[in-house]
């Protein structure tokens, strides 16, 4: 299954997923994951903002969003 | 020079072999230190003040009273007036005193005002999903509908899995304490090398005046990576109180935030030819990690390669405790959808299901292995005498019946790096900075480093769990064992070959003739030429020798490898008066490449195999639809298989010639993927009828048979 936003470079620097401790290359490369993101701000997985944790979604347009 | 290649097998000892857990007796004798074990002299204990609603807005917290208790430390917000509250168990406050008792009074006594609002909580309905989050693969639509519409055979099913917790025996939580500036964390993690880093800020000290040591932890299944709230919460409180604070989680807490994993649903259309090859797989999915992001199945699992496929996935956000990952995320549920709906395409083209599946492993990355596996399978559970086409099971109430799923994993290594030190006196350590979750990775370590250095186990000190040790990656995704067999093998090949430059000159010959064996270092293959281990050791003099190893290693030698597949095969009766679902037979087939530990590679897979039933017959985390609180949020009505509960157990282990000479592979989540979808279809292959939802209670049993008019 495609994920076309894995190759989004800008998220904000408290997006974690497990495969970040133990992936060489960090963004997710299982297409049967369940896509399983937290932010490290508030231990979620949903932001300060309220809005949904993912790669493709923690970019610099969001009011938590932090570089 | 001794190599970093794993021995040929006629050079192997150790390895491969059925070995105890080096740590067994003092698990078994309680001398295991645990983080809730740690305690110290005016130690505070902290009970964290948890919202019991779903979707609410705080009125008001008021914590006098509770700070007026004779023995409370402390009491902090952790959230204020106007906050919203988007899933129970939040944490609201937190409070710390110098006795669990006082702690517990404490936190009665704080009063929280809540506006109450109307949580969602229904993920069952598709209707009930977030259009903006859609992702969908449509790649020739009307391809795919004609493709049905042509189907000889067709069906039109839906499945689905009712959200599950990690429930962890051992509760999420930390120790710490502040000594001489710095503060030291006894936690349960599955992440002993990163952890400090999420505890920086709490702390207000950088990770290198952090230190963590977690020598053992009671399971994690995904959900220890991070520090999390209450880990950074019990961190800021002992650096603010200079006190030592233990912080465990409640096992309501536990059950309610500490990990879930995400419901999964799906509509699936799929047709095949009416000898049984299938030509198409529709399907719709939708599921809710809570307030996060549930991204949609990977399905068809394993037989990938169907012609026509389409997937359209969507995300349901239900207020409840966010999602994490469990143990193969994403893959048990993408199994149970898949292996249902093609058990059901079996049944209606009136094939046997080990049939239906042989014919279209070709759908698959790796036929051959699921050909061999499948045989093995149905031989260890007797499948040719066993075997009925669906509901063709006899007379009377009890039916019984057989079912098969079939699944994959990567399980490559993560990075790892590793010191091995030799010293003069002949003992050995060797010290990396990874856990071990109880799968026996502190074993594994001790095995690949005796075999390298040609030693009994016994003689090598295993130093693992904590931060100041070379780091390892986290323990998720099945990488650990493949990272650090590679770095330990790695480490202790390049001790060895240091000391073999020291002894060379004394037999003779250059280095690259002599090999570690039966604790001499010899002249390959001639035992008459040789010195004793101590002997060798002592011409270091005084100075130890450390080699340093690492995954990937140092000469570029791949000792790991990925993709593994898995057979499972299930023997259940089911009586259809009462809906009771019982395990009679439960099998296991599973390649790992080459298997460092036996023993503990198939207790792995037993495990898998009573988690895996304890999801498909009793696990639910079941939510009030009124105040979105977790019901069963506790040990009795979280039902847990019990020995009585799973049957007779089987498992084979795929070894030798074809296996062996791939590297080592991680073993820890591919054989927890099956097990829901094996015991599905043999429900379905028993009553008549698929029971569309896991866990197969009596209730759903008893509307499936209704349903289906199959009730007795």
């Amino acid at each position: 299954m495609a994920n076309p936003a894995s190759d989004n470079l800008f998220t904000c620097k408290h997006l974690r997923s497990k495969e970040m401790y133990y992936q060489a290359d960090q963004r997710d490369g299982d297409q049967y994951s369940g896509g399983a993101y937290w932010c490290a701000k508030n231990h979620e997985s949903f932001g300060p903002d309220g809005g949904v944790v993912e790669r493709s979604e923690c970019t610099p347009d969001r009011t938590c969003f932090q570089e | 020079m001794a190599k970093n290649a794993w021995p040929a097998a006629d050079k192997r000892d150790l390895i491969g072999e059925r070995i105890s857990r080096l740590d067994g007796p003092v698990k078994a004798t309680g001398h295991a230190k645990y983080a809730y074990d740690m305690n110290r002299p005016g130690m505070l204990y902290v009970r964290l003040v948890w919202a019991p609603y779903g979707a609410a807005k705080i009125q008001s917290i008021d914590t006098s009273a509770a700070k007026a208790i004779k023995g409370v430390a402390g009491v902090w917000n952790e959230m204020n007036e106007g906050d919203e509250i988007v899933h129970a168990g939040q944490i609201v406050a937190t409070v710390a005193a110098t006795s669990e008792e006082i702690a517990q009074e404490a936190w009665r006594a704080v009063k929280v005002a809540y506006e109450v609002k109307q949580p969602q909580m229904n993920d069952t309905v598709l209707e009930n999903a977030d259009e903006k989050e859609q992702r969908d693969e449509i790649p020739d639509a009307a391809t795919v509908d004609k493709a049905y519409a042509d189907a000889e055979v067709k069906i039109d099913g839906h499945y689905g899995l009712a959200p599950i917790t990690h429930c962890c025996m051992e509760a999420h939580g930390q120790f710490a304490e502040m000594k001489d500036g710095d503060q030291y964390i006894w936690p349960s993690t599955q992440n002993v090398s990163a952890y400090a880093a999420g505890l920086t800020d709490a702390a207000g000290l950088p990770a290198s005046q952090i230190h963590v040591d977690c020598q053992y932890m009671g399971g994690g299944f995904g959900s220890k990576f991070s520090s999390d709230q209450w880990g950074a919460i019990c961190s800021r409180i002992s650096k603010e109180t200079g006190k030592p604070v233990k912080l465990m989680l409640e096992r309501d807490q536990e059950l309610m935030v500490a990990g879930a994993r995400p419901s999964a649903f799906a509509n699936v259309k799929a047709g095949a030819t009416k000898d049984g090859k299938i030509t198409v797989f529709d399907s719709t999915c939708w599921g809710s990690g809570g307030m996060g992001t549930s991204r949609g199945l990977g399905v068809p699992y394993v037989f990938g390669n169907v012609p026509n496929i389409r997937r359209v996935a969507r995300n349901v956000r239900t207020n409840r405790g966010s999602q994490r990952a469990w143990r193969a995320p994403g893959h048990p549920q993408a199994c149970l959808v898949t292996m249902a709906a093609l058990d059901d395409l079996a049944a209606a083209a009136n094939m046997d299901a080990l049939e239906f599946f042989l014919k279209n492993l070709d759908l698959t990355e790796r036929p051959d292995v699921y050909r061999e596996e499948l045989q093995i399978a149905a031989d260890m559970i007797g499948y040719k005498e066993k075997a009925h086409l669906r509901g063709d099971s006899g007379d009377g109430p009890v039916k019984r019946g057989l079912g098969i799923s079939i699944h994959m994993w990567g399980g490559g290594g993560h990075k790892s790096e590793c010191n091995c030190t030799i010293n003069p006196d002949g003992s050995v350590s060797v010290a990396l900075g990874t856990q071990d979750l109880g799968t026996g990775t502190r074993t594994v370590v001790g095995i690949v480093t005796a075999e390298t250095l040609g030693l009994p186990l016994k003689r090598v000190q295993v130093n693992i769990g904590k931060d100041q040790y070379p780091p390892s990656g986290a323990s998720g995704g099945s990488t650990t064992v493949g990272g650090v067999s590679s770095s330990s093998r790695d480490a202790a090949t390049n001790a060895l070959n240091m000391l073999l430059e020291k002894v060379a000159p004394s037999l003779g010959v250059p280095v690259d003739q002599l090999e570690a064996w039966d604790g001499k270092i010899q002249v390959i293959g001639d035992p008459s030429k040789s010195v004793t281990w101590e002997k060798a050791c002592s011409m270091l003099g005084q100075i130890p020798i450390t080699g340093k190893g690492s995954k990937p290693t140092s000469d570029g030698t791949e000792l790991d490898n990925s993709g593994v597949g898995g057979v499972q095969m299930a023997d259940v009766s089911v009586d259809t008066e009462t809906g009771r679902v019982t395990i009679n037979e439960f099998v296991a087939v599973q390649d790992c490449g080459l298997i460092i530990d036996l023993k503990t590679a198939e207790s792995q897979v037993y495990g898998a195999m009573i988690m895996g039933v304890t999801y498909a017959l009793y696990e639910e985390a079941i939510y009030d639809p009124i105040t979105g609180r977790m019901l069963n949020a506790d040990m009795e009505f979280y039902r847990l298989a019990g020995l009585a509960d799973v049957g007779t157990l089987k498992v084979h282990m795929m070894t030798g010639p074809g296996y062996d000479e791939r590297g080592v592979i991680g073993l820890g989540e591919p054989p927890v993927i099956s097990p829901g979808a094996a015991i599905s279809n043999a429900v379905a292959n028993a009553c008549g009828v698929r029971v569309p939802t896991l866990p197969l209670t009596p209730d759903r049993v008893i509307a499936a048979l209704e349903q289906g008019g199959k009730l007795a």
